[in-house]
């Protein structure tokens, strides 16, 4: 297999993995600050390498430069959506969670 | 293989009926977001570029941004969170159910009756028709556009074929504009009195908009707007060649003025905003298609036959894509900051006492 074939197949499974602990990350942490931080920072990378692992299969043509704008559009726009979310979320007082408030392996 | 088209649509429903049976207008607003969202998918699966873009840009982009804004100004029970996550049979409207279940049935009927997708037998694409006819609708889309050199047939049709019905849509558009003008007070179109409710006190909002001020925010916005408005200003112009045109470039450039005016907040934007040229490019637009209709005449057309210029059809197209592009820029942009600096003229007296006792404990 070409070098070519593994850039992409390394690409995309870094979008799998990522991905995967955002979902996680999403379902276990406790609240929205914790959550998000899961969130923003997986789902950004991993929509990211998916993108760079469309660009890199698409080769040289204007579909790859579309996927690299795309790219840095996710970039930009996704983690400045979810930092939006949860300054609102700050703004209304929705409590911090913290590791003594709640029991050992207590509610999610 | 997953029916990609089946699964899309499914979700499309799901996300109808969450909107109907949530009550928090902001749920519902979210949601239907996620239904335009959908529904501009199933526009790319049906090979339909044009309309996704228009849904995708309307429906998921400045409609939603509108709904928000009318939902904030409105007022909301924002104060028992418990049930606003919880969906509520309640907040369905029998009558209106049924009336679309009337509509819905009939519709749903005729879907049976469809082509498959593609079937080159169909008749809307096929030189024989179901009767065993000789129909003109295979020459007319397979050859009219290469015999105007026209490549995007829908800007074709949109512009030259159809251009009074167009024409007819763009006014519609703008007596929209003229009419929330003239139902929100408001002295001019950007003129602020006063920055009254620059914190929110217009409506529900009961803190300080944290949209508004947030570095982040801002230096994501001026990153982002200069792309936004040249790709609104690349579907415009490109329109006659690929997927696009005016309406879906004025949209786009309208909403990079949007996205300024939700973060940098309206009043500030509309102060920024001259008027001259948001007025210029409503009215501009507006008689530039005109003119372009009228001016036909003069080469021995009728009034709208653009085909009568003694110029290649592709630069009358890109002439009408541009005054829909400023037109409909202008309209986004005027009914997004207008909304959301407007007043109802009977509420006024009462959201004004609202902006001096509402800041923030």
């Amino acid at each position: 297999m070409s070098l070519l074939v593994w850039a992409i197949g390394l690409l995309a499974a870094g979008c799998v993995f990522f991905t995967f602990v955002g979902v996680v990350g999403l379902y276990r942490l406790p609240d929205v600050y914790t959550r998000a931080h899961a969130v923003t920072k997986a789902d950004t990378l991993g929509a990211g390498f998916a993108l760079l692992a469309a660009a890199l299969a698409f080769g040289t043509t204007t579909a790859a430069l579309k996927a690299i704008l795309l790219f840095v559009i996710v970039f930009v726009a996704n983690p400045t959506a979810v930092h939006l979310l949860v300054r609102s979320a700050y703004s209304r007082d929705r409590t911090v969670w913290v590791r003594d408030s709640t029991a050992r392996g207590g509610e999610r | 293989m997953i029916p990609l088209l089946e699964v899309v649509l499914l979700l499309v429903v799901l996300a109808a009926i969450l909107v109907a049976v949530f009550r928090d207008p902001i749920v519902a607003t979210a949601l239907f977001a996620v239904f335009s969202l959908g529904v501009a998918i199933v526009w790319v699966l049906l090979a339909a570029p044009d309309v996704a873009l228009t849904e995708a840009a309307v429906g998921a982009g400045v409609l939603v941004i509108l709904l928000l804004i009318a939902a904030v100004k409105t007022g909301r029970d924002e104060a028992d969170s418990s049930t606003r996550w919880r969906p509520s049979l309640d907040s369905v409207n029998l009558p209106a159910l049924l009336v679309a279940l009337a509509v819905g049935a009939p519709l749903s009927y005729t879907v049976g009756q469809f082509p498959a997708l593609g079937d080159p037998t169909a008749a809307s694409v096929s030189d024989v028709d179901p009767t065993g006819e000789p129909s003109p609708y295979a020459a007319y889309i397979g050859e009219t556009a290469a015999a105007f050199d026209v490549p995007n047939a829908v800007a074709l049709v949109l512009t030259v074929f159809r251009n009074f019905d167009t024409f007819g849509e763009v006014v519609v558009a703008f007596t929209a504009v003229v009419g929330v003008l003239i139902v929100l007070e408001r002295a001019t179109l950007t003129t602020t009195r006063a920055n009254t409710h620059r914190d929110g006190s217009g409506g529900g909002l009961r803190f300080p908009d944290p949209y508004v001020m947030s570095p982040v925010g801002m230096t994501a916005v001026r990153l982002v707007v200069p792309l936004v408005f040249a790709f609104g200003v690349y579907l415009t112009v490109h329109g006659a060649l690929t997927p696009g045109g005016g309406f879906q470039g004025g949209v786009v450039m309208g909403s990079s003025i949007v996205l300024m005016a939700l973060v940098f907040g309206h009043a500030p934007t509309s102060d920024w905003l001259a008027e001259r040229a948001l007025v210029g490019a409503l009215v501009g637009g507006l008689w530039l298609f005109l003119a372009i209709a009228v001016a036909s005449i003069a080469f021995d057309g009728t009034l709208f036959e653009v085909a009568a210029y003694p110029l290649a059809t592709i630069y009358l197209v890109d002439a009408i894509e541009v005054a829909i592009g400023l037109l409909v820029g202008g309209v986004v942009t005027a009914l997004v900051v207008t909304t959301a600096a407007g007043v109802l003229r009977e509420t006024r007296e009462d959201s004004t006492a609202d902006a001096v006792g509402g800041e923030r404990p």
